[in-house]
């Protein structure tokens, strides 16, 4: 009888049933932030995101994770989009990716736009920082792999400015003459290289991950990095140690890759956090930042930065996200986009943030 | 009365509990640890190297959350963490949902490589292609 009723409801569902198989998540939220030496922090306080994914067939996926965060840049809403063919080698399995990406530095360099899986609602700037965001965005090729607990992931293309036109250039390849703003543009020199890789190793209790890439901002400028980040869990707590290395370089100076000098970025950040329960998190951090190099020659407060910070997470409902946050700081090395430098103190000064999210 | 909804009375009238159900050629054996990693998408590949595709039951719904509780050995929200993690961060695809049992049981049966989970009061033996965990290991 039972066998009877599944085939009846088969032939219903079956009726139902969408031709392509897919996933469809996303969010909602505001986010708040204050600070004593600034006011006008909040810039972006609002966050929406979307994420489809679907197997086209039995090798070919796509994925796209659309994202706005307001403020000028709406031509970032593509967080990433690909296209994906898997595929294995002698049991080892393969994936080829082609599109936009958002190139994974760090423990959470993949982390930054979903609030539920953020370090922060104030990253650890020294390792996330807002300018080194041509360093997580691109398009181009990448090859994933994974062994057990191993994943190496490769990846090259461009990196992507922040110019609607030239976003919808690099994404659509549509010629700037076809979209009839050929006269704003200036193409020459935008699009820098970019070339990222990482090694993750993961069990129960650990994450190591170690990166590295290279990327060039333009003609002139060049950067590359070298990043580690290790994660220890046990029972409720989850403790994070990273660091990241930068060495700017121009094509003046003419400073070769692994040709690491004492002039580097220096970024280091500490973690502790403490599950109290399924609904709340307490997390704290400490990071800190100083800028070397021959590239940059401001005053003491622009070439540092250190930042400790004590935050929240409550979960509200199954769908409704809240943290609040605290945060002592010095210097601005980091906070260039939102900081004016000339007219304010960073010796000492403190931020507050709140941020509500719903998920569906 | 439709059907289907014939079948959400009946799941609801006995106690939820599920059964795993997979397509893949090889015999596998699936500790608790490793149906975490494939339902949280961090292992995205069976050990032939095929990619693995994971069906669910509404990832809210009290079919899922007693799944995630049994089978997964964790808490909802810290599921939900490391399944966004894994998806938002673009290194994995989401899980497909499906509604009912009977939707699941179709999917992995012709889904190669799939799999899902079922209620264990529903009677499956015998389906082409679809083999059963029925204890959490």
């Amino acid at each position: 009888m039972l066998r009877l009723l599944l085939i009846l409801s088969s032939l219903i569902i079956a009726k139902e049933a969408i031709a392509l198989d897919y996933s469809l998540s996303g969010f909602v939220g505001y986010n708040h932030v204050q600070s004593t030496v600034h006011s006008n922090l909040d810039d972006n306080p609002y966050d929406f995101g979307l994420l489809f994914s679907s197997d086209l067939n039995e090798n070919i996926s796509a994925s796209v994770h659309l994202k706005y965060t307001g403020g000028e840049h709406v031509e970032d809403i593509l967080a990433f989009g690909f296209l994906s063919y898997h595929t294995d080698l002698f049991k080892l399995p393969i994936e080829l990716q082609v599109g936009k990406f958002r190139y994974d530095n760090g423990l959470h360099g993949g982390d930054l736009t979903n609030p539920r899986v953020r370090p922060g609602i104030i990253v650890p700037q020294s390792i996330y920082w807002d300018s080194l965001r041509y360093m997580r965005d691109g398009y181009g090729f990448r090859m994933m792999t994974q062994y057990k607990n191993f994943e190496l992931s490769t990846s090259i293309g461009k990196s992507v400015s922040h110019n609607r036109e030239q976003e919808i250039f690099a994404w659509l390849n549509v010629p700037a003459n076809y979209l009839s703003f050929n006269n704003e543009l200036d193409m020459e020199g935008k699009f820098g290289n970019v070339f990222n890789s990482f090694l993750k190793y993961t069990d129960d209790n650990n994450v190591v991950k170690l990166g590295y890439g290279f990327v060039d901002f333009n003609e002139y400028i060049a950067a590359e990095y070298i990043s580690f980040g290790y994660q220890f869990s046990f029972t409720d707590w989850t403790i994070e140690a990273e660091t990241l290395l930068i060495n700017p370089t121009t094509k003046h100076t003419n400073t070769s890759f692994f040709n690491f000098s004492s002039d580097l970025n220096k970024g280091y950040s500490l973690s502790l956090s403490y599950t109290v329960n399924d609904n709340v998190k307490i997390y704290s951090n400490y990071n800190t930042y100083e800028r070397k190099g021959e590239l940059v020659q401001f005053d003491h407060n622009w070439n540092r930065y250190n930042d400790t910070s004590i935050g929240v997470m409550y979960n509200i409902t199954d769908s409704i996200l809240f943290r609040t946050e605290l945060h002592r700081s010095e210097g601005s090395s980091v906070l260039t986009d939102k900081y004016p430098q000339s007219d304010n103190n960073y010796d000492n000064y403190y931020m507050g943030a709140f941020g509500i999210t719903y998920f569906f | 009365m439709c059907l289907t909804t014939l079948i959400v009375l009946m799941l609801v009238a006995l106690k939820v509990s599920s059964n795993i159900i997979y397509n893949h050629n090889e015999h596998e054996v699936l500790d608790t640890h490793q149906l975490g990693e494939i339902f949280t998408r961090r292992q995205k590949y069976w050990e032939d190297g095929s990619k693995i595709t994971v069906f669910i039951k509404p990832i809210n719904s009290v079919e899922h959350k007693f799944f995630v509780f049994n089978w997964l050995r964790m808490t909802h929200n810290a599921y939900k963490t490391k399944l966004e993690r894994e998806t938002y961060s673009g290194n994995s695809i989401g899980l497909i949902e499906v509604k009912s049992d009977v939707d699941m049981l179709i999917r992995v049966a012709n889904t190669q490589d799939s799999i899902g989970y079922i209620d264990n009061k529903l009677l499956i033996r015998g389906v082409k292609n679809v083999k059963i965990i029925t204890d959490p290991q």
